[in-house]
């Protein structure tokens, strides 16, 4: 059994706005172990950025978590102070976000941004800081002359380096896990392929575990070893990357995997998934899945699902088992 | 099969100004010297990385904007030189749908005014039977049933709703050509099959042509029936798609095809990688010789001479030193 680093339990997020109530993460269960590639994957809006954002304790108003519990080493980080919770920011948990632009400093210089986090959070003097450690850390990203490039602005950088000094700055203090939130959404594909190698080799160099959230089924073949698939507010299946792939359970993985196309097989039709994804402030009674869903019943549209663990890791909520 | 589309040495440079009193003068070439037939009722798929050109190609098809240099000839006519009622008549036969089904639709019009519009242009119809071809034609992009959506705005739909609205408005005027500017690119991924699914019927239902531009090279695997692979204004590769795919020779394919992650775990750890150097180079300063040397993995006399498009059997164009 593999030491558990982190445990999202019964967590409910939601936004209160002059529309209504928005459930964005409404009853999810999480679950981290260490040294472990976990995807969550979901389309947009299905509240996997949020669940994100409820662990970094970073949820922007109107919303607010409102029950459940984030144990992070044991310590429900909901009880912490924001005292304690910014000592865990960055330094424990640190994340990477899709738009390497927009949260990178527009009129700080490369070496300045990245020396900020590691003052904060480790004893280094000023000078050794910005003159060791940012080197450093720049070249464990592949960036090629970093000497150079931390006297650099951020846009004097191309999209790819961006991310790449995102990542540096996110994993300067040696956290236990990454948050990769639509790491590379943004980029082109070429692109794309390195800085997901560059993810890959770092894990393996540092044993750090991930959470990576995309909407990219083939990010997640590739990255991932086990993988959560959230629709509307709710993670409706958990299992092992293999089995997911192999054998999926809910008719909404199910959906989403035969119809993602491939470059190595041609179809002649394509499978569909009808309808749209619902609105969180009515969702749909019951499975929330249900109007769309082809093998909908009368119990699906009135009992919610609860998790059931069909095998040893492979979890569905799904009125069809169990 | 007949050539709907020629382009001919079609070249477009953009002016930029820099340096201390935008003394500097220089040129983005956007698209550098492309020539190209498109047949009548092929897909042809259009593949690049962001800047690549396609856009700004597919806009010269539609004369939406003027080239430097070169010609475009539409259904035997010349489209840069179509004047008044040949011109007209042009934009009818040549549409274009968006990638961006929230920003290219008037928040402020309803979706008859949207789809009616181009019957209004172009003096087609009168108001009542506007509102009757407009029904006819969100029945056929399958809003349906089509009373309930003609007097509605747009944020009242969703972003796959607002595509179809796109396509029906493409469509209107039963067109010959679309150019699909990655028309599911903006969208959820459980809704990109139904917008595929409904161009590629579209097609057989009214015999259509199109254009479709795409980053992502396994959507036009399943849907295009030629490939066209730019990079920074020039074509690299061309050649029907089970070819491509099961053949593909130029170095800058070969990375594509190896960069696109594949939906399957098995594969997608056991298939080979080639990893490009560095990012795509600015189309102000183009490398010399080949575009792609600076990235590519196999380089030689790459650096001083520009590889010309040949011909490396049936069809299949590649320009590179090394094929």
């Amino acid at each position: 059994m593999m030491e558990n680093l982190l445990s999202v339990i019964n967590l409910k997020t939601y936004f209160y706005t002059s529309m209504g109530i928005v459930k964005a993460v409404d009853d999810v269960d999480l679950r981290i172990d260490n040294g472990r590639s976990v995807g969550l994957v979901g389309e947009s809006g299905c509240g996997k950025t949020m669940t994100a954002f409820s662990i970094m304790r970073l949820v922007p108003r109107p919303g607010r978590i409102i029950s459940g519990k984030i144990l992070f080493k044991d310590r429900n980080l909901l009880d912490l102070g924001e005292k304690e919770m910014r000592d865990i920011r960055g330094k424990q948990i640190s994340m990477v976000f899709q738009d390497p632009m927009t949260y990178l400093n527009p009129v700080m210089k490369v070496k300045d941004q990245i020396a900020e986090v590691i003052l904060l959070h480790q004893s280094e003097s000023k000078r050794k800081a910005k003159e060791k450690k940012v080197i450093e850390v720049l070249k464990k990203v592949r960036i090629p002359s970093p000497s150079k490039v931390a006297e650099y602005y951020p846009h004097q950088l191309s999209g790819g380096m961006r991310q790449r000094i995102l990542i540096a700055m996110a994993l300067s203090c040696n956290p236990a896990l990454l948050i990769a939130d639509e790491p590379t959404t943004a980029l082109d594909v070429t692109v794309q392929a390195q800085v997901l190698n560059l993810i890959k080799d770092l894990k393996k160099e540092t044993g750090i575990s991930l959470l990576l959230i995309t909407h990219d089924l083939g990010i997640v073949a590739d990255i991932c070893d086990e993988v959560n698939v959230m629709y509307a507010g709710k993670i409706v299946e958990h299992a092992d990357v293999f089995k997911l792939y192999e054998n999926p359970l809910h008719p909404y993985t199910q959906g989403l995997l035969s119809s993602a196309l491939s470059i190595d097989e041609f179809k002649e039709t394509l499978t569909t998934i009808e309808g749209s994804v619902p609105d969180l402030i009515n969702p749909p009674q019951g499975c929330r899945f249900n109007p769309r869903c082809k093998l909908a019943r009368d119990n699906c549209r009135q009992k919610v699902p609860l998790p059931i663990e069909i095998e040893l890791g492979h979890t569905v909520s799904c009125c069809l088992y169990g | 099969m007949t050539i709907l589309v020629k382009i001919d040495h079609l070249k477009k440079y953009f002016p930029v100004r820099r340096g201390l009193f935008r003394r500097e003068s220089k040129v983005v070439h956007a698209v550098d010297d492309i020539s190209l037939d498109i047949q009548e009722g092929e897909t042809l798929g259009l593949v690049g990385e962001s800047g690549c050109g396609k856009t700004t190609l597919a806009r010269l098809l539609l004369r939406l904007v003027e080239p430097t240099s070169g010609s475009v000839i539409f259904n035997g006519q010349d489209v840069f030189r179509l004047e008044g009622k040949e011109l007209r008549k042009f934009r009818r036969e040549a549409q274009i749908i968006f990638q961006d089904p929230f920003a290219s639709l008037n928040p402020r019009k309803t979706i008859n005014h949207i789809v009616g519009q181009p019957f209004v242009i172009h003096g087609l119809a009168r108001k009542d039977e506007i509102r009757k071809n407009v029904l006819e034609i969100l029945e056929m992009v399958g809003l349906s049933p089509a009373k309930m959506f003609i007097d509605r705005l747009p944020h009242e739909f969703s972003g796959g709703q607002r595509q179809r609205i796109g396509i029906a408005r493409a469509i209107a005027l039963r067109p010959k050509f679309i150019v699909a500017d990655e028309p599911v690119s903006a969208l959820d991924m459980s809704v990109r099959s139904q917008i595929l699914t409904l161009i590629k019927n579209l097609q057989k239902d009214l015999g259509l042509t199109y254009l479709f531009i795409t980053h992502d090279l396994a959507v036009v695997r399943s849907l295009c029936t030629r490939v066209v692979i730019m990079y920074l204004g020039k074509i690299l590769e061309m050649a029907n798609v089970k070819e491509l795919y099961g053949n593909p020779l130029h170095p800058y394919t070969k990375l594509l095809i190896s960069a696109t992650p594949v939906p399957n775990p098995k594969s997608a750890r056991t298939r080979e990688r080639v990893v490009a150097k560095g990012e795509v180079p600015s189309p102000i300063d183009l490398p010399s010789g080949c575009r792609f040397h600076p990235r590519c993995p196999y380089i030689n006399t790459c650096a001083t001479i520009e590889p010309e498009l040949k011909d490396a059997g049936g069809g299949h164009l590649v320009a590179c030193h090394l094929c």
